[in-house]
This record gives C-alpha cells, structure tokens and sequence, in this order.
C-alpha cells in the first residue's frame, strides 16, 4: 500500500486525497450556507474564495502532514496514535494558515464578500477558525480511519496470501518428505528371511551361500546409493 | 452488507429463533452503539461556537447542547433503524448492497431531519428543501465514511484471524515433516548398518568361518529383536536392551577383547515403555566415537534405574571421550528431538564426561506404565 515513500506518486496521491476532502467538506459547507443566502445572485468569487480554496487547501495541508509523519514512521506503517496526532496538526496548521489568507488578505485587503457575508453572520476570526478546525477534525478524523483501515486491510490481505502461500509450500515439501521416507524403507522381512536363510546356506552348501551374501551386499549397495540421492534430506 | 445482520440466513435452521435473537440483539446493540458515539461527536459542534460564550451563562449553554444532541439522536435513530432495515433484507451483493446501504442512510437522515423540521421550522423566508438537502448531504457523507472505516476494520480482523489459522496449519505440517524427516533417517541407518555388517561377515567367513558364522548368528539374532519395534512409536525396555545386547554381541565378534560390555537392567524395568532406537543410538555413538578410535579398545555399561517416577537409562563408555566426538552431534539432536515430541519438557538427554576417561550419556523420561 505504502510503496516507494519519497516517490513523486506518493505525494501526488496524498493531495489528490486531500482535495477530495476538501471539495467533499467545500460542497456540503455550500450546501448548508446557500439556502441562508438572501441574494444567491452575487454569488462568485466569494463562494470560490471563502468555501473552496480554503478547504480544499485545508484538506491537501492535512494530507500533507500525514504523508510527512507516514514518512518518518517508514518503512513502518502509521499507528492509531501518530495518525491521529498527525491529524490534529494537520487540520490546526491547514485552517490557521487558509482563514488567516482569507480573512486578512481576501477579505481586509482586497475587499472580497465572504460566504458569511451575504448570509448575515459574523466573521470573527477566533468564530470561523473554531468552527472549521471542529468540521476538519470530524471529517480528516474520519477520512484517515477510513484510509488507515483500509491501508490494515490491505497489509492483512497480504500477510493472509504469504501465510497461505508458505501452507502450500509446506504441504508439497511435507508430501515430498513422506515419498522419500517411503522409498528409503528396506523392506525388512526380505532381508531378515534372506539372512535366516543364508544361515542355513552355509551350513549346507558354503561357496553357494558366499555368492548369495556378496549378490545381498550389492543389492544393499545400490540400495544406499538409492537412499542418499533421494532429494530433500 | 457486512453488518452481521442477515435474517434470511438463520431462518429455516434447528433453534433458528434463539439464534436469530441472540444475532438480532447483538447488530442492533452494536448499531447503536456506533450511532450513539457518532451523534456525539457530531454534538460537539455545538460547543465550537464562540459566539456562545460571551452572551450565554454556562448551564445554558450545556443546556442547548443536550438540546442539540437530542435533536442529532433523533435523526442517528432513524438512521441506524433504517440500516438494520436494510442490512436485513438479502438483496444483491457488492455494489448493489452498497448502494442499498447508501440509500438506506439517505432516508433515515432524511426521515429525521424531517421530523426535526416538523417540530420546529424554518423562517418562511429560507428553503426547507434546500435545509433539508444540505442537512442529509452531510449525515450520508458521514455515515458512508464511518461505514467504510468499519467494514475495512472487519475484513482485516477477519484476513487477520484467517492468516493466524493458516499459520497454525502450516506449523502442523511442519511437525508432520520433522516427523517423516526422522522416517527416513531412521530408514537410512538400518541399510548403513547392514551393508557394513555383511561386509564384515562376508570378509570373516573367508578368513576365519567360525566366527562368520558365530557373527551371522548373532546378527540374525540382532534383527529379530530389532525389526518389530524399529517402526513403531514406542517399544519396551526389556526390548531395546536385548536389541542393545545383540548389537554387542555382533560388534564382540569383530572386536573381540577390544570390546567389554555389562548391561545392569533390573528385570523388572523391562516393561517400562522407550523410546525405539534411543538405546541404540547411544550405544553406537559410544562405539563409533568413544571404543573405535582406541587401539586398546574400553568398555561400555548400561544402567537403567527408576527414581522418583523418572526412568533413568545411562550408557557409559571409557572411550575417547567428549573432545574426540566430531560427528554425533546429528544422532544426538536426531535424539533429542525424538525424545521432545515424545515427551516434552519431561524428558531430557544429558552428555557429561565419564570417570575415569570417556562418556556418560543420560536419558531421563517420566515413568509411564504400559
């Protein structure tokens, strides 16, 4: 899940989750202001400077510093804890930084209505910074759990593969051991009435008998020879 | 629908209504639970507003916060009830059921604000269907993201648990295979010790006939013993001391004075039962490595003694001793590894220096009787 830390993909893909939170709070927050808007008209740059660019910088600044703390944490993967300390500084560094852009620079110097504006409320600093830090901390909560899960499920997934694929091998290499224990047995029986019979042998007739232990000598010869070769000793 | 909540599958069975009960009771529990902490991290947004604090005393405050974390349970309620509906019915699997559960959220969150709405509404002068709309866009969002983060967590509990499993199995094997590993270990000594046997007596019969055949004798007598317990899990003392004795007995006739040997096993230890080999194994080690490498040869003796339900069997050679030992250790771990599936942490095997000269080795295992 977690490939190549410093890659450009890695943080390419960390802004583009955290733009996607970042529309996704942007359109809801729109969604709940725009019914109190009296003239819905003059909407424009407002709506685009006090609702979209702040999210979604917010968002990408939270995505940020949970790829900055996912780096330092490599190649390990983030606990529940760093997760969601990275989380709470993420959204306090991304909505200080956004509504301070927006309120000072937006708004006090050039002049631009906020959404907060048209609707009649007050735009207080500490008010707006409070609220969004709350709505950040809910929904970059519940976007890492949801990426954090999701990044455990597929670390499972894999050790479940390398659990299963280590069982297979162990079940061929085991069926392999029970063939070469197998081939390895003598039967007993033969070289036990093979001997019992040699004993008589040599009482009655001992050249004969001489060249029916020099022939058991060869054949437990090869079949040593047998025995060794056998692969997975 | 990964909820856990599936009635369809518990109806039809034996005892399917206790069942259905208890896993009915157990979702709804847990259902509730999650959309009770939900609603109140939700509440919590009450408390960020700043505004509140200058102009309202603080039991007002929390006041208007119970007020709106009730009014936030009442839409978490029908909600998670119209989760359970949904997660109820089997319909479709996959993306279907996701879009079933989305939906599901959609119309509880819609149905309670609904209700809110009801209570008290809104300035004439401001949309309800767009309140409405705004107020349900966010409980989905939240509700498909705590959804998402919940069934990730269960799949990778259940990849967990499904991984450990595996790994069990494999461990089992792994014991299967030491076990067959020994199989063939054991199936290698015995063609090793009959090829050289018949070699030495095939050599013998051409010098000295006599002691060929007192050697095939002793041999044959060595086997008849042996084969019955060599591919058994356990035999008897009584047993691996005869075969001990004719493995002596073989080995006399080629050593002859280099080789002295006094086995010292009360009778009545005979049917304890031992492990098969163990015996021999010691005692080939204490010729291989301990007699063999001496011109003058030595003895061996074997003791066995029961003491504090502990069966204690000890072979002692006067050979070369520890620091000539190279190449026993195979056979000896061969052993202990035997000795531990048998027996655990209830048997032991303890090599220590002989006196005067040589080696004292021990197997120690519970006394059981057969």
């Amino acid at each position: 899940m977690t490939p190549s830390i410093d890659s450009k993909r890695f943080w390419l893909r960390r802004a583009g989750y955290g733009l996607a939170l970042g529309v996704a709070i942007a359109l809801l927050e729109f969604a709940y202001y725009y019914p109190l808007v009296s003239t819905p008209g003059r909407l424009g740059a407002g709506l685009l400077a006090s609702v979209l660019l702040p999210w979604c910088g917010e968002g990408v600044l939270l995505a940020v510093t949970v790829g900055l703390f996912e780096l330092r944490q490599a190649p390990r993967p983030l606990g529940a804890r760093q997760l969601a300390l990275a989380v709470v500084v993420g959204s306090l560094a991304g909505v200080l930084a956004w509504q301070a852009f927006v309120q000072f620079v937006l708004r006090e110097r050039f002049g631009i209505w906020l959404l907060r504006d048209y609707v009649g409320q007050p735009v207080e600093w500490a008010g707006i910074v409070l609220y969004n830090v709350w709505l950040m901390l809910l929904f970059g909560g519940l976007a890492a759990a949801v990426y954090f899960s999701r990044q455990r499920h597929a670390r499972m997934l894999a050790v479940l593969r390398a659990a299963e694929l280590d069982r297979e091998a162990s079940k061929e290499k085991l069926a392999q051991a029970r063939l070469a224990s197998l081939q390895a047995r003598i039967d007993p029986d033969f070289v036990f009435q093979t001997l019992s019979r040699l004993e008589r042998l040599y009482e009655a007739d001992p050249p004969e008998a001489d060249r029916v232990l020099e022939e058991l000598i060869v054949f437990l010869r090869g079949a040593l020879a047998e025995v060794r070769a056998i692969p997975g000793q | 629908m990964q909820l856990g909540l599936r009635l369809p599958d518990f109806v039809g069975r034996r005892n399917g209504g206790a069942v259905l009960r208890r896993i009915w009771w157990q979702s709804l529990w847990r259902g509730g639970l999650i959309a009770l902490a939900v609603v109140f991290v939700l509440s919590t947004q009450f408390l960020f507003q700043l505004d509140l604090y200058g102009t309202w005393p603080l039991p007002d405050i929390l006041h208007g916060w119970l007020d709106y974390f009730l009014d936030l349970l009442t839409v978490g309620g029908c909600i998670a009830a119209a989760v359970a509906v949904a997660a109820s019915l089997r319909i479709g699997s996959g993306a279907i059921s996701h879009v079933l559960l989305l939906s599901s959220i959609a119309l509880g969150a819609l149905a309670g604000e609904a209700l809110l709405l009801l209570r008290a509404p809104l300035p004439p002068d401001v949309s309800s269907a767009g309140v409405l709309f705004a107020k349900v866009a966010r409980w989905v969002v939240f509700g498909v993201l705590t959804y998402a983060a919940y069934v990730y967590q269960r799949r990778a509990a259940k990849a967990a648990s499904q991984a450990h499993e595996s790994e069990l199995q494999r461990i089992q094997l792994e014991r299967q295979m030491s076990e067959a590993r020994l199989q063939t270990l054991l199936a290698q000594i015995e063609p090793h010790f009959l090829f050289n046997t018949l070699a030495n007596i095939h050599r013998l019969y051409q010098t000295q006939p006599g002691l060929g055949r007192k050697m095939l004798a002793s041999f044959v007598a060595y086997l008849r013993a042996a084969l019955p317990g060599m591919r058994s899990d356990e035999t008897t003392l009584g047993q691996e001391v005869d075969l001990a004795r004719a493995y002596l007995d073989v080995l006399q006739v080629r050593m002859g004075e280099r080789l002295r040997f006094l086995l010292d096993v009360p009778g009545e230890l005979g049917a304890l039962p031992f492990p098969p080999l163990a015996l021999s194994t010691l005692t080939e080690n204490a010729i291989k490595h301990g007699l063999n490498p001496l011109p003058e040869g030595g003895s061996i003796e074997i003791r066995a003694r029961v003491d504090n339900l502990e069966l204690r069997v000890e072979v002692a050679d006067t050979g070369a001793g520890l620091r000539q030992t190279g190449g026993s250790g195979a056979g000896l771990a061969n052993l202990r590894a035997r000795l531990a599936a048998l027996y655990g942490e209830m048997a032991s095997l303890d090599i220590t220096a002989n006196v005067p000269r040589g080696i004292r080795a021990t197997i120690a295992i519970p006394v059981r009787r057969a």
